[in-house]
């Protein structure tokens, strides 16, 4: 996390404007049909690591992922629960061969996410800010 | 071949009982997912096998100096999801056996209910999770080391449990709680010399409460069973309790040592407390368990360790010490008694240090050296003692070690 942070920093340092346009910013998103308005970064890394199974209001939540591999992906995870994909990997292989949970579903693409979020309170997931619309709303940016 | 055929049925006939596969479901109905190792043990030690549990028969060391099949093995497992609360996972294990077989064997097979979001039902066979990483513990590919610390990790040879439990987890502001509560019974076949060997655990009760609070995971377990070790060689006519119940005394005989000694429904509790540090860049985590109870051979020990790395891109350096000391008698007066506990020691410490480097998807491969000191008196977690053996001494460990996930 610390390195991809600094690596982050020299990258803007060098490439200027051309670095910060192509660093996408990943939000969070529920539908606009849930009542809550705001997450905090420990509540969505619960949701999104199998550690919390409901909305902190105890309503029920069921997270969406992105494809492995996407940027938006790995940016999530990397900011939000300082995981990289094979921390990741391995954080899911120890609840799936525990019986105890399965990994989030994965859609491709921001749109596919969006339009999942957008008709179902109970889901979450996290898209790039510029996927955004008036069908969801966005709880945390991190 | 008996046992692989079965096994086929089994999980064929749970692939045939779903007609298909993601139906426009939330998730998929069928899952089917793997895990294994390939991993080369080489032991300095000549006169004994080091073994990573008690239903091994053999290992690197006396046997064979570098031994391929200790720590390797293949795991298969089948997730169904009937509908939203409703579901089941079978997950069958090859690895090296007490008969020196690699016959699969089902090391889960459960219905789960849930019942609330928080709050599910299993009934059926159940991940036995005395320490904090038992119930993966046959997943190299989830732990950071070669093996889990043997000291903790070595002494108790059971993975499930069969009964019921349930299971909860619940947030509390920033802390994540997570609990379980575990009844039914176990059993373990051991490696004997002649017949059975069996290690039964009946009217077993667990209980455990984890809390997550960021990176920080504490988690304390506690476990009490009626601990019975079943042994035709033992137990026989030409056996120890049979000799301490039909000699005279003036030979040794003395029918109470009997009783006293031989493990037949012995109350046999664990206790462990286990913490986790991991914000990413590097990780701590460290264990206590202390194994104790009414029976008077089986070893009373409390064992621990503190591991921790730091990950530098796709490698991870690491380096755990470990230690376990016993206190259950190994000596006696009556010769008989003396002959069962001599040898029953297993003190002994250890450092290891070791890289992990995941320099592929689903794929990570380490390098481990081990440095053992047995206690004076001890054989600490060595097997097939052979003479020239001498206790109280150091021997090394060198482990390359292949793990995936699919």
């Amino acid at each position: 996390m610390r390195a991809n942070g600094l690596f982050g920093i020299l990258l803007a340092g060098t490439l200027g404007m051309a670095a910060a346009t192509a660093q996408a910013q990943v939000v969070v998103i529920i539908s606009t049909k849930n009542p809550i308005s705001k997450l905090t970064a420990d509540q969505v890394s619960q949701i999104f690591l199998g550690q919390a199974k409901t909305f902190y209001t105890g309503a029920m939540c069921e997270p969406l992922d992105q494809a492995e591999g996407s940027g938006a992906r790995n940016e999530f995870y990397q900011k939000v629960t300082g995981k990289n994909a094979a921390q990741l990997r391995a954080h899911w292989s120890k609840l799936t061969f525990s019986g105890k949970a399965q990994p989030p579903q994965a859609l491709a693409g921001n749109q596919a996410v969006v339009k999942m979020v957008a008709d179902n309170p109970k889901f979450i997931g996290y898209v790039d800010k510029s996927a955004v619309d008036g069908s969801v709303k966005v709880v945390l940016a991190p | 071949m008996y046992k692989p055929v079965w096994m086929t049925g089994v999980l064929a006939a749970l692939v045939g009982a779903v007609p298909g596969s993601a139906q426009g479901a939330d998730q998929d109905m069928f899952k089917f997912s793997g895990f294994g190792t390939f991993a080369a043990v080489h032991s300095s030690e000549k006169n004994a096998d080091f073994t990573t549990n008690f239903s091994q028969p053999k290992g690197p060391g006396f046997t064979r100096s570098t031994d391929l099949g200790l720590d390797s093995r293949l795991g298969l497992q089948v997730d169904l999801r009937f509908t939203e609360r409703f579901s089941a996972v079978v997950q069958a294990i090859a690895e090296r056996r007490y008969d020196d077989s690699y016959d699969p064997y089902l090391n889960m097979a459960h219905l789960k209910f849930q019942a609330l979001p928080g709050l599910a039902f299993r009934a059926g066979r159940i991940p036995y999770s005395a320490y904090l990483i038992s119930d993966y513990q046959k997943v190299g590919y989830a732990t950071p080391w070669a093996r889990p610390p043997v000291e903790v990790y070595q002494f108790n040879p059971i993975t499930f449990v069969d009964g019921v439990d349930l299971t909860w987890q619940a947030t509390a502001g920033p802390v994540a709680f997570s609990g379980q509560v575990l009844g039914g019974s176990t059993m373990a076949r051991v490696p004997s010399a002649a017949g059975d060997a069996k290690f039964k655990g009946d009217s077993l009760g667990s209980v455990s409460v984890a809390a997550a609070y960021g990176s920080a995971t504490f988690r304390v377990f506690y476990l009490q069973m009626k601990g019975s070790f079943d042994s035709s060689a033992v137990d026989g006519p030409a056996g120890p309790y049979a000799l301490l119940r039909t000699l005279p005394p003036a030979f040794g005989g003395n029918p109470a040592l009997a009783d006293q000694y031989q493990i037949k429904k012995d109350r046999i509790t664990y206790i462990s407390l286990g913490y986790n540090y991991d914000p990413g860049d590097w990780f701590v985590m460290a264990e206590a368990a202390r194994t104790g109870g009414d029976e008077n051979q089986l070893l009373h020990t409390t064992a621990g360790y503190v591991t921790g790395g730091y990950r530098f891109g796709a490698w991870t350096p690491y380096l755990t010490a470990g230690w376990k000391t016993t206190d259950s008698p190994t000596s006696h007066a009556n010769p008989i008694v003396n002959a069962i506990v001599s040898g029953q020691d297993h003190a002994q410490n250890s450092v290891a240090v070791g890289l992990r480097w995941d320099f592929y998807k689903n794929l990570a491969a380490k390098a481990q050296f081990d440095r053992v000191k047995n206690a004076t008196g001890s054989y600490g977690a060595l097997v097939n003692i052979h003479p020239g053996f001498k206790t109280g001494e150091t021997y090394n460990l060198a482990t390359l070690a292949l793990d995936f996930v699919f």
